[in-house]
């Protein structure tokens, strides 16, 4: 096994310093990497946008911490997309993660349950990896699969929405 | 394997851009030193315990024949091959909380019980190769396959896709078994350390883990009431659940002089109590195994004669420490020292 040598996992701190930092080859994302999400780019999202969507119930905001190169055709690795319910109850994330995480569903990417910490600023992460666990609610949805859903966004590197087309940047 | 499902307290974060959880703490003098030791200190538990992870994966692989194994004139490389699965037991029982958040996949192939496995993915045709079934407790359901207990016979036999484990017999096999079944751990630890190696580690999340621990211990011990328990072939889940509390142990004292300069020396004393009495739990029973599960246990309802057994009275002792809701718990104190560095949980 190869090492490693120029990992930069974790070098992420969203701070302000992202757009200047290549992109790593992994990225493994921890809690701090989600603070202050609210600060990134905004796209609000119209009710009903992926039909049979657990994510289409009400109002939600989709906010991502950079924006991928005009023709690129993935996002880089290191890349949080953080959809929020805007009722407050939850948020879902997507991290590129790379290193051929993911494999059997969306390559690369990995999936995230985002809840607020009663500092109001923390995001605890319920749980993180390439399937919800077991049993898992997922906005009211019992055993919603994220891969299932986000195979048919294949051609956009698995991310559905239409304000983060990539042919749009 | 630990569960994917991180409780509501395994996973929380620091502020961003270097700003400390202890900003929010009192008291604090050198805000954040106490918290950066911590932080590097479980680091580096964490990569020595990979190291002698990997060191223990490639001895099983160096020891294992290439020929069709026999029980007599192998003996000493099979007892070399156990000897270093029983290291390598221990190495991952002590940062599995850790590694199993961050690579669930790799937690996984390198962690996951036979049954869980065949229950996903279908009958393992090939014990020995690298795909389906692969990890620790591949090797050991192989390894140990001579001296399997009959209740785990029992218990195996009643899974569909069940497939009678033995030492290989061809050379194919033994083959197999080196250079893929074995080949395949050695990598996927090595995957693990080098993605491992650069991570700057969030000292909350190691600190979390510690308490959600203590409810994996309980669920080691729910497993064994099934004939699921975690490695029943070589009788060594007490041993990896001794591993599990020396890891919170050692944890938690690189995190102490946080606790302690945030004020809470009366939640540091009431820790090493509740570890105290941890402890004293584990050394009531001797060996590496678990002891006896009652013909009549329940954990929904176990009976009073049942918690008298030696298997009830640990259950009893940890479900005790375990619980959040009781006052003087392992678990309620621990909360109680991560509120005390501002450390953020989710609103109850």
């Amino acid at each position: 096994m190869k090492r490693l040598a120029s990992l930069l996992v974790g070098v992420l701190c969203g701070c302000g310093g992202i757009e200047e930092t290549p992109a790593p080859e992994v990225f493994i994302a921890l809690p701090r990497d989600f603070q202050h999400f609210q600060e990134w780019a905004t796209y609000p999202l119209p009710p009903n946008e992926v039909a049979g969507s657990p994510h289409i119930a009400g109002e939600r905001t989709l906010f991502i911490n950079r924006k991928p190169a005009h023709g690129s055709t993935q996002f880089p690795v290191g890349t949080i997309i953080v959809k929020r319910v805007n009722d407050g109850s939850q948020n879902f994330a997507m991290v590129k993660r790379g290193g051929d995480y993911n494999v059997q569903g969306a390559t690369n990417w990995e999936w995230f349950d985002l809840k607020p910490a009663t500092d109001g600023v923390t995001q605890i992460i319920a749980w993180r990896g390439i399937t919800p666990p077991s049993g898992e609610m997922y906005h009211g949805v019992a055993g919603g699969e994220c891969n299932t859903c986000h195979q048919s966004a294949r051609n956009n590197d698995f991310v559905q929405s239409e304000p983060l087309l990539l042919s749009g940047f | 394997m630990m569960k994917k499902f991180l409780s509501a307290v395994a996973m929380v974060g620091l502020a961003a851009c270097g700003g400390s959880a202890s900003s929010g703490g009192d008291g604090g003098t050198d805000a954040g030193v106490n918290e950066a030791k911590a932080n590097a200190g479980v680091k580096a538990y964490i990569n020595t315990n990979l190291v002698a992870l990997k060191a223990a994966s490639v001895a099983i692989q160096t020891a294992a024949p290439s020929t069709p194994w026999n029980a007599t004139t192998d003996a000493a490389a099979i007892a070399t091959m156990k000897t270093e699965w029983k290291k390598a037991r221990i190495a991952y029982e002590h940062i599995e909380g850790a590694i199993a958040v961050l690579f669930p996949e790799l937690d996984a192939t390198t962690d996951q019980r036979y049954d869980v496995f065949i229950n996903d993915k279908g009958a393992d045709l090939n014990l020995f190769d690298d795909v389906n079934v692969t990890g620790i407790h591949a090797i050991e359901r192989i390894l140990y396959s001579d001296v399997i207990p009959a209740s785990v016979k029992t218990f195996e036999m009643g899974l569909t896709g069940h497939k009678v484990a033995a030492f290989p017999a061809t050379a194919a096999e033994a083959t197999d078994f080196k250079t893929k079944l074995c080949d395949r751990m050695v990598k996927d630890v090595q995957k693990m350390t080098d993605q491992f190696g650069t991570l700057t580690l969030d000292s909350a999340t190691a600190f979390r883990g510690v308490i959600g621990s203590m409810g994996e211990q309980i669920e080691k011990l729910q497993k064994a009431e099934s004939g699921e328990e975690e490695s029943r072939y070589a009788q060594f889940t007490l041993a990896d659940m001794r591993a599990n509390v020396a890891a919170g142990k050692a944890t938690y004292a690189l995190f102490k002089p946080w606790v302690l300069e945030k004020g809470g020396s009366a939640e540091d004393t009431a820790i090493t109590a509740a570890f105290s009495r941890v402890d004293a739990a584990y050394d009531a029973i001797t060996g590496d195994a678990l002891p006896a599960v009652p013909a009549t246990w329940s954990s929904a309802s176990p009976s009073a004669t049942d918690l008298m057994t030696p298997f009830g009275k640990l259950y009893s002792a940890l479900k005790t420490e375990a619980d959040p809701m009781a006052a003087t718990s392992l678990v309620t104190h621990m909360g109680a020292a991560a509120d005390k560095m501002g450390i953020p949980k989710l609103p109850e």
